[in-house]
């Protein structure tokens, strides 16, 4: 039988694996990218994606609203992404931004190498400011969600936002300019 | 330069290359353990109070009016349930509402459970010895023994016994029940013993079984129509129902494997059976109360979950091995000679197989030791020994699994060494060498 994903996770709330292992099956691709895109190494992508999965089916019956899944789940995801960051004690990316050599030139496109160039600064940015752009561009979530799902203030992420974007701006006029 | 729309170029993640590995899905649903289902429970039992006093309002002057009493002791649970198919109409029926029946909690039978306090609960009868058999030992003398019986009727037991086979030997004897449901019955029994051999952590259920989870630990359930009792196939395909319960309009099955905090060597196979037999009317209602009953059960003790945390599951599996390794003499004496003491692998000279065989010349092998963690809050060692072709050989493969518990007991010398190849130059297997 056919399930919506709807009705995978009421089943999956009220215990039933089976559905469970169908959600798993549907979103862990995509909770598997958004913890590589914070955390940019692929064995620590793995387990907090699977992490996440974990969190989610203990937190399950918790959800009251299940069309709510997808901000609830996304948000558990990017949280174990953060949390094993933090226990690892990788608060920090290990690569000052200004040791970070230009990128060559593979196509001789002014726009791919801009899009490049910013993605390795992303890589060098704090986890928490990564996840934060994450969640904004990579994800589209309007500020509020954004805040919401890393469970800080608007006013902070408006203000962490500003901060990152500030930054990414200098570093690639710099880099522009080497 | 608009950096915004390079980001939102570079961080698309439809554009994020990578997939997770091989099994990860499976290695999530390994580590799922029985959500807290207080809050769900809780929901339930405040829309089935909504429900029943709804159906109150409506019933009561009927009932009153006509002066019948429905007297049946099984259908405890029809008011919740019609009520809970009336107040929601999309929910299926076969899942009303049993959240606002009574229920006792016993310790029963090396498990707790909650049953409706409307039924009853009986022992079945102690098997007569027999013989001069020790009394503690009769039970072993039966394929699989009947606990007891949990419902709204409680069928006698009969047993047949033991028989002496001529070659030698004896033939287990077989306990059955006396089933003979009427309207409104349930009747659930719990028995204990395995008579298939099927291992829960490595063979698939045959037809109609599907996987699910009782007190912690995966188990097998089956849900058929009719009155026949369907019994796993024995490992050679042969078995199927040997049993019927008259009057029974569906059958529900659960093979549970024993909890390895009382059996370490028995665990992954299945120990406890419940079947459950429901008779209508109101046939979904009971078949509820029968399906909570056993979403209730724990083993007694409990399961002991293995570490969440990634860092303290890695460091007890270590502990693990090297207890279990260290217990590996009396199963494969030669195994020390062979296996390095911790997860990796190591280059050997082998003179002798790990499991006993001499080998008539040395055979150069790579002896490897892995570690997992399996769904039933144990532990997978698996020993492998590979050896490359040569001119007087061929490749080969020998792999023993074991399952050991958190201490490093369990039934490590008691499955495994499947898929093996045999070594080459037994002295006496008539291989080269």
């Amino acid at each position: 039988m056919v399930q919506t994903k709807r009705e995978l996770v009421m089943a999956a709330r009220d215990g039933d694996r089976d559905a469970f292992a169908s959600l798993v099956s549907l979103e862990s691709r995509d909770a598997y990218r958004l913890t590589l895109s914070i955390l940019r190494n692929p064995h620590d992508a793995e387990d907090a994606a699977q992490e996440a999965f974990v969190r989610a089916w203990s937190e399950l019956p918790r959800l009251r609203d299940p069309d709510a899944w997808l901000p609830w789940f996304r948000r558990v995801t990017v949280n174990s992404a953060l949390e094993l960051n933090r226990r690892r004690g990788n608060g920090h990316a290990t690569i000052p931004l200004g040791d970070i050599e230009p990128l060559p030139l593979p196509d001789g496109s002014g726009h791919v190498v801009a899009r490049d160039q910013v993605s390795r600064l992303v890589g060098c940015l704090d986890q928490g400011d990564r996840a934060l752009l994450v969640l904004r561009f990579g994800l589209d979530l309007e500020l509020p969600d954004v805040a919401a799902t890393l469970g800080i203030p608007l006013g902070t992420a408006k203000s962490r936002l500003h901060r990152a974007l500030a930054r990414l701006r200098a570093e690639l006029e710099a880099t522009d300019g080497r | 330069m608009d950096v915004e729309s390079l980001l939102r170029d570079a961080l698309d993640l439809r554009r994020v290359w990578g997939e997770p590995s091989v099994g990860f899905d499976r290695r999530v649903m390994e580590r799922l353990r029985p959500q807290s289902r207080r809050r769900a429970r809780l929901i339930g039992s405040f829309v089935g109070l909504a429900a029943v006093l709804a159906l109150a309002a409506v019933a009561v002057p009927w009932y009153l009016g006509s002066g019948i009493h429905a007297g049946l002791p099984g259908l405890a649970a029809s008011a919740s349930a019609s009520a809970a198919v009336s107040a929601s109409p999309s929910e299926p029926a076969a899942s009303p509402s049993a959240a606002l029946m009574p229920t006792t909690h016993v310790k029963k039978w090396g498990l707790e459970f909650d049953y409706p306090t409307a039924w009853s609960l009986a022992a079945a009868p102690p098997i007569a010895a027999t013989s001069a058999i020790p009394s503690p030992l009769v039970n072993s003398l039966y394929a699989r023994q009947i606990l007891g019986y949990v419902g709204t009727a409680t069928p006698a037991t009969t047993c047949t016994d033991p028989v002496a086979l001529a070659g030698g030997g004896e033939k287990s004897g077989i306990c059955a029940s006396v089933w003979s449901l009427g309207p409104g019955d349930v009747v659930v029994r719990f028995q204990k013993g395995d008579i298939t051999s099927q291992n829960i952590l490595q063979d698939l259920p045959g037809a109609g079984v599907t996987m699910t989870t009782v007190g912690g630990l995966p188990a097998w359930f089956s849900r058929t129509s009719g009155t026949a009792i369907p019994e796993l196939p024995m490992p050679d395909g042969t078995g199927g129902s040997i049993e019927s319960a008259a009057g029974a309009e569906t059958i529900l099955v659960w093979e549970l494997p024993g909890n390895e905090t009382r059996q370490a060597g028995l665990y992954p196979r299945t120990n406890f059976r419940i079947v459950a037999a429901v008779r209508g009317p109101l046939a979904a209602a009971l078949e509820a109360e029968v399906r909570s009953l056993v979403e209730s059960i724990n083993y007694d003790p409990p399961v002991v979950p293995l570490p969440v945390d990634p860092a303290a599951r890695a460091a007890l599996g270590q502990t693990v091995l090297a207890s279990a390794l260290g217990q590996l003499s009396p199963v494969l004496p030669k195994g020390s000679d062979c296996f390095p003491r911790e997860t990796g692998s190591k280059s050997a000279s082998l003179s002798v197989a790990p499991d006993g065989p001499k080998l008539s010349k040395p055979l150069p092998v790579v002896c490897s030791v892995a570690i997992e963690p399996n769904i039933m809050e144990t532990w997978t060692v698996t020993l492998t020994v590979t050896w490359e072709a040569a001119s007087d050989r061929p490749a080969g493969r020998w792999v023993w699994v074991g399952w050991v518990n958190s201490k490093g007991q369990g039934g490590f010398g008691a499955y495994g060494k499947s898929l093996n190849d045999e070594f080459p130059y037994e002295v006496g297997s008539g291989k080269p060498g």
